[in-house]
């Protein structure tokens, strides 16, 4: 009877041998960095990104993949430190991180002085890269990283574990084949959305292509609420549909009216939405989704 | 042009360039007007002659006149600003209006003409020195400062040949308009108004009823001008407080020992300071190249910003090292104050594109701000624990040394609708804004953050400028809606580098309208719409309703 018990405590012994050895290497309290989500952090094997290492997330536009990667920054540098934003092409929109609860004085704009062609960044960039992720000063780099050249991403990864920061980049389909030095690397692909899903929500499914210490391919289904920005994993369409409540929702940012502020839209899980207001600067117009149901 | 903002007339005109002030353009006259007569001669006109409109900065020309100032010591150890007129008739006057500033460098170049082969030479030398700097100087020189000043502004155009006033010459005073005199602009009227025009005129009447009329001032300007009382040069002092220069035995373009003596003489000022308890914010490294002949080259000057103050040598020199090695790099242009459009290179730099090495003769280090490192440092990051400032203070100088400062920048959000204005990037490296911050105790202003009812509401990646689409809308029953504005995307046409998609919009949120008022400038109306592709893109689209154009403005 003591057997299976027995091989399983063995099990478990080997596992955290096997571990310490793999992540001996790591500088710093080896803190740990939550991966932004209750359900990335249940398929990363230590529950949480460790402090030093690099973490790619690769994805076509507008999948959501700077919102997911800018959380990791944000849980990063909530314990203290500065979060270095890359910006080669000088698209960062603020605004958008301060709505995500960022604080600007925390944040650090690095741009390039030439205009990189597309797919290129300056080597002055990559230099800065290099600084900010030896700094201990620094919790986070995050950015925009198109195709490198193998040793600047080695050196990326070393000045990283020497100093406890986290490397946070967005990077190009183009580098999915390729050899990383990342600890992980995250798919974001689009999903579909399902018809009785709540308006609100956004989709989209990540799948581990490596990570260190676990099976890759795993992938999740994750859905974002875009009024309150949680990411959770989605339920299918046949959940959905089982729950057997609806999901009423008002024009879902479709009221172009000047309501309340600060009412809020609930998650989906059948309750009852409140109507939520979309700033408007001048005037109230009727919607499409008004004249829909007229 | 340049333009100034008056509180109750709005935007006037500054000044204006020759040309424009040919076309009509007159000082304090009002931009609106001056656009228009602008708009009215270049269409009058075959060719089209571009014009650039900046607002005027006087604390920026107040900066760079000192800073020439100082440059021109090689030339004579006394260079000082021109004693405005309107500061010594009314202080409170000149204090009120930011506008009155010294125009004009005095020199005292008693003793020097020979050092430089003859006054005239000198003239030159000075007047291309300065065109090499990017200004174009109209160079006198006379027995009195006054004559010099007259000579300089109403015998020579700008960049014209400089002008030698022959001792004891007192046709070139007579025949000077009244306005060389520097008078008040009410003195200046009264006088032609009563037909006085030249100096010539003023001397024939007498004195007493000069002085009845007119005042003292008059009589003391004509003076000052004939001679007959002098009128001292006040030399421009220097902010910095600390400088070590060292002139080398030999000249030399070798990198290393340029940076052992560099070093030699930051250590020597970092040691000046330390015992102050003092810490540098600006510092300046100057290059000066041998002498060749009677040719004076601007020396190299590399400029340090730093973030915080700093006393210690082992955070100075990696960046000075930074910026000589870029500098000195063989075979490329090496840095040096602002080139003027008359710069000219040697035929063999026009041929290969490149400057031959430096030979430095003499190098000097300056700090130019300092302040107490006691004080309360600028509190960035204040609230968080756990946080080594030093290293971060570190780290923005290396960026700002190497990226530049203008590319270390952070983000404070600004009170404006439209998302291209609702933010600023400022750099983190301010040497007169840190200075500030740290003699004044002010605690730091904690921005609130903007209120959204979607924390998704606005796209991490701002596209500028957006890019136009090609946008259908649904189909409707009932079209009876003419304002096309409140009308769904139904699909949206995207180019990439690649090629040009059509995408299926599978759902849509808005419109969220966002309008500017008149008064912060060019009006915008826009409704933006947060649109999912059948692709599962999230992208952000508004309809420009001035132009009736869709653009793409974010990608979530």
């Amino acid at each position: 009877m003591n057997k299976p018990s027995a091989q399983l405590q063995n099990l478990q012994t080997l596992r955290a041998q096997v571990s310490a050895i793999e992540n001996q290497r790591t500088v710093g309290d080896g803190g740990m960095v939550s991966g932004g989500a209750a359900v990335i952090d249940r398929i990363l094997p230590a529950g949480g990104y460790r402090k030093g290492v690099l973490v790619d997330w690769i994805a076509p536009t507008g999948c959501a993949a700077d919102f997911l990667s800018m959380r990791v920054a944000k849980e990063a540098a909530s314990s203290g430190g500065a979060i270095v934003i890359i910006d080669p092409n000088r698209q960062f929109f603020p605004v958008a991180a301060a709505a995500m609860g960022l604080p600007m004085e925390q944040l650090i704009v690095l741009q390039s002085s030439s205009s990189p062609d597309a797919g290129s960044i300056d080597q002055d960039l990559l230099w800065a890269i290099d600084q900010s992720l030896r700094c201990p000063a620094v919790a986070a780099v995050w950015g925009p990283l198109p195709n490198v050249d193998d040793r600047w991403s080695r050196r990326f990864q070393l000045s990283a574990e020497s100093s406890g920061c986290l490397g946070l980049f967005v990077r190009p389909l183009s580098v999915a084949r390729q050899p990383s030095w990342a600890e992980v690397q995250w798919m974001v692909s689009p999903a579909a959305r399902g018809a009785a899903a709540d308006p609100n929500l956004f989709f989209t499914r990540l799948q581990m292509v490596r990570c260190r210490g676990s099976h890759t391919g795993q992938s999740v289904l994750l859905s974002i609420n875009t009024v309150t920005g949680s990411v959770r994993k989605a339920r299918s369409e046949y959940e959905y549909r089982r729950s057997g409540k609806s999901n009423r929702t008002v024009a879902n940012g479709g009221r172009a009216s000047i309501s309340s502020r600060g009412a809020q839209v609930q998650s989906c899980q059948g309750i009852q939405s409140k109507a939520h207001s979309v700033s408007v600067a001048a005037r109230v117009a009727d919607t499409a989704a008004d004249r829909r149901r007229a | 042009m340049l333009f100034r903002t008056d509180s109750r007339k709005g935007k006037l005109v500054a000044s204006a360039s020759p040309l424009a002030r040919r076309l009509g353009i007159r000082r304090d006259m009002p931009m609106a007007e001056a656009k228009a007569l602008l708009r009215h001669r270049s269409k009058q006109s075959e060719e089209q002659t571009p014009f650039f409109l900046r607002e005027h900065d006087p604390v920026a020309d107040r900066e760079a006149i000192e800073q020439l100032a100082w440059t021109l010591e090689k030339f004579s150890p006394v260079v000082g600003l021109e004693q405005n007129f309107s500061q010594i008739d009314n202080r409170k006057k000149a204090k009120a209006n930011p506008m009155f500033g010294p125009s004009s460098l005095l020199m005292d170049v008693t003793g020097l003409g020979h050092l430089f082969g003859g006054l005239e030479s000198l003239a030159k030398q000075l007047q291309t020195f300065c065109g090499q700097l990017g200004y174009l100087a109209s160079v006198a020189i006379a027995d009195t400062t006054g004559l010099a000043w007259g000579a300089a502004h109403f015998c020579s155009d700008h960049g014209g040949y400089p002008v030698i006033v022959p001792a004891c010459d007192q046709e070139v005073m007579e025949a000077l308009p009244v306005l060389a005199l520097r008078l008040s602009a009410e003195s200046t009227e009264i006088l032609l108004k009563l037909g006085i025009e030249t100096i010539g005129q003023l001397l024939q009447i007498q004195r007493v009823q000069l002085s009845a009329r007119l005042g003292s001032h008059l009589l003391k300007r004509l003076d000052q001008m004939s001679g007959r009382i002098d009128e001292p040069i006040v030399a421009c002092q220097r902010d910095a407080e600390f400088l070590a220069e060292e002139i080398l035995d030999y000249p030399t373009s070798d990198r290393e020992t340029i940076e052992v003596v560099v070093s030699r003489l930051v250590d020597r000022l970092s040691k000046e300071m330390k015992t102050q308890q003092l810490g540098g914010l600006q510092w300046v490294v100057r290059l000066v190249e041998q002498k060749i002949g009677a040719t004076v080259r601007p020396p190299v000057e590399l400029r340090l910003n730093l973030f915080q103050p700093t006393a210690d040598k082992s955070h100075v020199m990696p960046l000075v090292a930074m910026q000589l090695e870029q500098a000195l790099l063989p075979g490329k242009i090496s840095r040096r104050i602002k080139a003027g459009p008359n710069f000219k290179r040697s035929k063999r730099q026009a041929k290969y594109g490149r400057r031959a090495g430096i030979e430095v003769q003499r190098i000097a280090v300056e700090v130019v701000t300092c302040v107490r490192v006691v004080a309360r440092q600028r509190q960035l990051f204040d609230e968080t624990s756990g946080l080594n400032k030093q290293a971060l203070a570190a780290l923005i100088n290396r960026l700002s040394s190497r990226l530049g400062v203008a590319n270390v920048v952070s983000p404070t959000l600004r009170k404006g609708a439209q998302p291209e204005c609702s933010y600023r990037l400022k750099p983190l490296v301010d040497p007169a804004a840190v200075k500030k911050h740290l003699q004044k105790v002010v605690a730091p202003r904690r921005q609130l953050p903007p209120s959204f009812s979607h924390v998704l509401s606005r796209p991490l990646k701002l596209i500028q400028p957006p890019v136009p689409v090609a946008v259908t809308r649904r189909v409707r029953v009932a079209t009876d809606q003419k304002d096309t504005a409140f009308l769904e995307p139904a699909s949206i046409s995207v180019s990439s580098h690649v090629n040009r998609t059509v995408q299926a919009i599978g759902q849509s949120w808005g419109p969220e309208r966002i309008e500017t008022g008149w008064w912060q400038g060019k009006m915008v109306r826009r409704d933006y719409w947060r649109v999912l592709t059948d692709q599962g893109r999230l992208l952000w689209v508004f309809y420009d309703l001035k132009t009736q154009q869709w653009y793409l403005h974010g990608e979530f």
